[in-house]
């Protein structure tokens, strides 16, 4: 039983891998134009990062936290949401894939339907976000002095992991909606686009609704904002329990890819095509 | 003249039929001007004024940049640039028209349909929710009018050039792209200039985009007044023409290096 759940697991990874191999020769065949893409997106991300250390230039402190410290907050979440973009973006980009019955098509195949969708967009050049996070996170460690022991080095991947995790369950939940609803569903690029600026920042800027919200419904605060108050050594860390804090990216991840993948399996059986 | 305000009028009834697209992008705005409002009152803390303004000068900053960004259209638009790509260029060229006219009636009808459906609306949110500084003398209302108008002709112009370029590049999007960006950056839309250090103020004060957002906030919330005010319209006509021209220019070395297919 569980020899044959790892089997198929194994063939589902396989199949990813020789969609996306296909996806990625034929990007290479436009290789100057996919240079140009990956360069001018990672220019045009880095404003955002320039328009952190534009205020901190005139503002010294945003609540108590530093320069740096916003800086690491931005680097997570722009590498796990840019992970997320570029391994998941076939969910992204699903209403597209329903409005002109696609979807008929990736159902007629005898493979997993949900490995399909997800390979069915990786572009390469949404490598431009994780490089600009991983140039933030460089900042972060300069301007910062943490002490990065061995532990906290090894716990910063996981928490990206888990972000990552989180952000394709947003993605995922909102391809579902579009089973229903067959339109784009502008609030899901609330969540995913407005939850990694959302995450940027620290948690206690914001109105007490939107704290809870996005900690509660959308648990984006158990991968951006409590792990970093343990990474960062921050003196709020001492109001949670430290397992708490570091523990919270794997559950609330673990929890949102349950309930994302639940989704997804009761959506694709109430698909209706839009063909006639 | 009433061939372009039929353009102008099509155009805008062209975006009337989509409700649902507007509501959800006026929820988008309203989402992030909450962001960016919490962001600067976190900043400001106990702080009264920071680089010539308030918190509640910041606050009405944030939620007319929320405003402005649909009207004065600071995303990428590849409507141009599509059109070369397929050849319906060659179609519109030959018309009997005004090609620059015909594009710039076209937008007109979109910027006056995002500013009554997308801005205004975008606008009132923050203004039900948060104290922000707003001048109250007409004059500075009447100005940011004249302001917005000349915003989005310097957006048009320079979203036509940047369309242009798909004559030239094989791949349409660079340059649009990069004006994106650009537009973002330097139109004080993610960080207003007048927090920037003073030299790279001084730099981005003269080029084309400040005119965009900067120019026409400032004159709302009462900081460029008498002199100021008319030196700050003169200078947003200046580049508005100016593009125009440019525009015209490229248009014309662009239409003597079309090839049509087939002959």
């Amino acid at each position: 039983m569980l020899g044959a759940t790892v089997a198929r697991l194994l063939e589902d990874v396989s199949l990813y891998r020789i969609f996306v191999g296909s996806r990625l020769r034929s990007q290479m065949q436009y290789r100057e134009s996919f240079l140009v893409m990956l360069v001018l997106g990672f220019v045009g991300l880095t404003t955002e990062f320039l328009a952190i250390i534009l205020l901190f230039n005139r503002f010294d402190t945003l609540i108590g936290w530093s320069v740096g410290e916003v800086a690491f907050l931005y680097g997570l979440a722009s590498i796990s949401f840019g992970m997320a973009e570029l391994f998941g973006a076939g969910f992204d980009n699903f209403p597209e894939t329903i409005r002109r019955a696609e979807f008929d098509r990736v159902l007629l195949r005898p493979q997993s339907a949900f490995v399909q969708v997800l390979s069915g967009d990786f572009q390469l050049r949404r490598l431009g976000r994780i490089l600009q996070g991983t140039m933030a996170l460089g900042f972060a460690f300069a301007w910062t002095s943490v002490a990065w022991s061995p532990q906290k080095l090894a716990y910063l991947p996981v928490v990206v992991l888990c972000g990552m995790v989180l952000y394709i369950g947003f993605f995922v939940l909102g391809a579902t909606l579009c089973f229903w609803t067959v339109d784009s569903v502008e609030v899901a690029n609330i969540i995913t686009y407005g939850g990694t600026e959302f995450a940027s920042y620290p948690l206690p800027i914001y109105h007490v609704l939107m704290q809870r919200f996005f900690t509660f419904v959308v648990p984006l605060a158990f991968v951006s904002y409590f792990p970093s108050l343990y990474l960062l050594g921050r003196p709020e860390a001492s109001d949670w329990p430290q397992w708490l804090l570091v523990a919270s990216p794997l559950a609330a991840a673990a929890l949102f890819a349950l309930v994302a993948w639940l989704a997804w399996g009761f959506g694709v059986k109430h698909y209706r095509s839009t063909g006639s | 003249m009433r061939l372009y305000y039929e353009i102008a009028r099509r155009s805008f009834d062209r975006f009337l039929t989509y409700r649902a697209a507007t509501l959800a992008g006026t929820a988008t705005n309203g989402f992030f001007g909450l962001m960016r409002t919490y962001l600067f009152i976190g900043f400001y803390g106990s702080q009264g004024t920071v680089s010539g303004w308030t918190e509640g000068d910041a606050l009405a900053f944030v939620w007319l940049g929320q405003a402005l960004l649909m009207p004065v259209f600071i995303f990428g638009w590849y409507d141009i640039a599509l059109t070369i790509r397929s050849g319906d260029v060659v179609s519109d060229l030959s018309k009997p028209f005004d090609y620059y006219g015909f594009w710039l009636a076209r937008d007109a009808g979109r910027a006056l349909y995002h500013t009554l459906f997308r801005a205004i609306p975008t606008f009132l949110i923050g203004a039900l929710l948060f104290r922000l500084s707003l001048s109250s003398d007409p004059a500075h209302w009447l100005g940011f009018l004249v302001s917005l108008v000349l915003a989005v002709w310097i957006s048009f112009g320079l979203r036509f050039l940047a369309n242009l370029a798909a004559f030239w590049l094989l791949d349409h999007r660079g340059a649009v792209y990069t004006l994106l960006f650009a537009n973002g950056l330097f139109s004080g839309l993610l960080v207003p200039l007048n927090y920037w250090p003073d030299w790279a103020e001084t730099v981005v004060r003269t080029l084309p985009f400040a005119g965009m957002v900067q120019i026409p906030v400032e004159i709302i919330l009462g900081k460029s007044t008498g002199a100021d005010l008319v030196v700050a319209l003169l200078f947003q006509l200046g580049w508005a023409v100016g593009l125009m021209l440019a525009g015209r220019v490229v248009l014309a070395l662009a239409v003597r290096k079309v090839v049509i297919q087939g002959g």
